[in-house]
């Protein structure tokens, strides 16, 4: 008896440190501030800056990807639209700029000042917010709620389910869960997978 | 990018000779490239019939696309496992996810590196059954590989060194 309870405690405590080790914060969790470098300010940027959001959209992207750039207009087309709502667009460029050159700091003020990006976009030097984060890919989303709690992760993925075409959207899902977070509801859909390309950790 | 070669060909001044030659010129050089594959372009359902369908083959889908800078430095060393299984049922599919509108260019590439392993263009709008469809572990993030065969079934969602690609391809294999 005492063998198999042993037993089961040594699974419990396996599968937990498995679980916590795997693929960053979860839907429901509590998640880390940051305090990144935005390349075109000088400055470094926190989601405790923002004293009045409600909440915040935090993305991962970056220059070069195809899907990113596919995206670039949507991304821009949410902070117009949640920018003013309380809940800001927050880019964050979590690429080793050694791998892709496209990707680096000034490369990246190149393309925030061609495209007047209305949000921020932070370089993610150590990589470590991506990891915290669990990023895997760019383009990639986090809707974040701040609560009395603190700020709670309410949907992981994609964008949408169109890459291909605005247009044909039928799953708008970072501009859903943002409305039903707004209006006091639940997020319909919690994440959502898209195809992206896979950020280029640093080899350290 | 392709404008420029039929474009001149309207010049009025150009002499008919000229345009005839050229016209010929592109042909054969056209014909040249279309004996490079044939590429379907398929929906999920469709790879999902196929990856059924292939009795007792063991097939290594290696998911990749032109723009996706480790997928094209693996991709000799899908070719390279593909050839050293040619005499026993296991064979390498390459699955691109290259943009519709960015197919020629895709189908262009293949026929540039002589790549006579099969490939498919899958074309996907809704991704997020695909993905899970593929492996409920896939982030989507490429390059990604699915080994499916009669009695297995493995994911990794890495880039591959040859040696890593053929000691997992080994103990995969039965």
């Amino acid at each position: 008896m005492k063998q198999t309870i042993l037993f089961m405690v040594a699974v419990m405590i396996g599968f937990m440190t498995y679980a916590q080790s795997s693929m960053g914060f979860k839907v429901g969790e509590k998640v880390e501030d940051f305090s990144l470098e935005n390349p075109l300010t000088g400055k470094t940027v926190s989601m405790s800056d923002y004293e009045d959001a409600k909440g915040f959209i935090v993305v991962f992207t970056c220059n070069h990807c195809p899907y990113a750039v596919k995206y670039e207009q949507r991304i821009i087309d949410l902070a117009r639209a949640y920018n003013p709502m309380g809940y800001p667009v927050i880019a964050i460029n979590p690429n080793d700029p050694e791998a892709y050159p496209d990707d680096s700091p000034a490369n990246m003020v190149v393309r925030a000042k061609e495209k007047e990006y209305p949000f921020p976009y932070l370089f993610d030097e150590t990589q470590d917010v991506a990891k915290a984060y669990g990023a895997t890919r760019t383009p990639e989303v986090r809707v974040i709620e701040r609560t009395k709690e603190g700020l709670i992760l309410r949907y992981i993925g994609a964008i949408d389910d169109n890459y291909q075409d605005a247009e044909q959207v039928e799953n708008p899902y970072v501009a859903a869960a943002v409305k039903a977070l707004l209006g006091g509801g639940d997020v319909p859909v919690e994440s959502a997978k898209a195809v992206g390309c896979s950020i280029k950790w640093r080899k350290s | 990018m392709h404008d420029g070669y039929l474009g001149f060909l309207s010049y009025s001044f150009y002499p008919i000779f000229m345009r005839t030659s050229c016209l010929s010129f592109l042909l054969i050089f056209g014909l040249g490239t279309m004996n490079a594959q044939d590429i379907p372009s398929i929906d999920f359902p469709k790879l999902e019939a196929y990856m059924t369908s292939q009795g007792d083959t063991t097939v290594v889908y290696n998911f990749w696309a032109t723009w996706c800078r480790p997928c094209v430095a693996e991709l000799p060393y899908f070719v390279q496992l593909d050839n050293e299984y040619a005499d026993r049922p296991l064979k390498v599919v390459f699955v691109s996810l290259d943009f519709p509108d960015q197919k020629a260019r895709m189908e262009a590439f293949i026929a540039r590196k002589g790549i006579t392993q099969e490939v498919i263009h899958l074309d996907v709008s809704d991704q997020n059954a695909m993905i899970n469809g593929i492996d409920p572990k896939w982030s989507g993030a490429i390059p990604a590989t699915l080994i499916v065969g009669p009695n297995t079934r493995a994911f990794k969602e890495q880039s591959f060194t040859y040696e890593e690609l053929t000691k997992w391809v080994a103990s995969v294999f039965l």
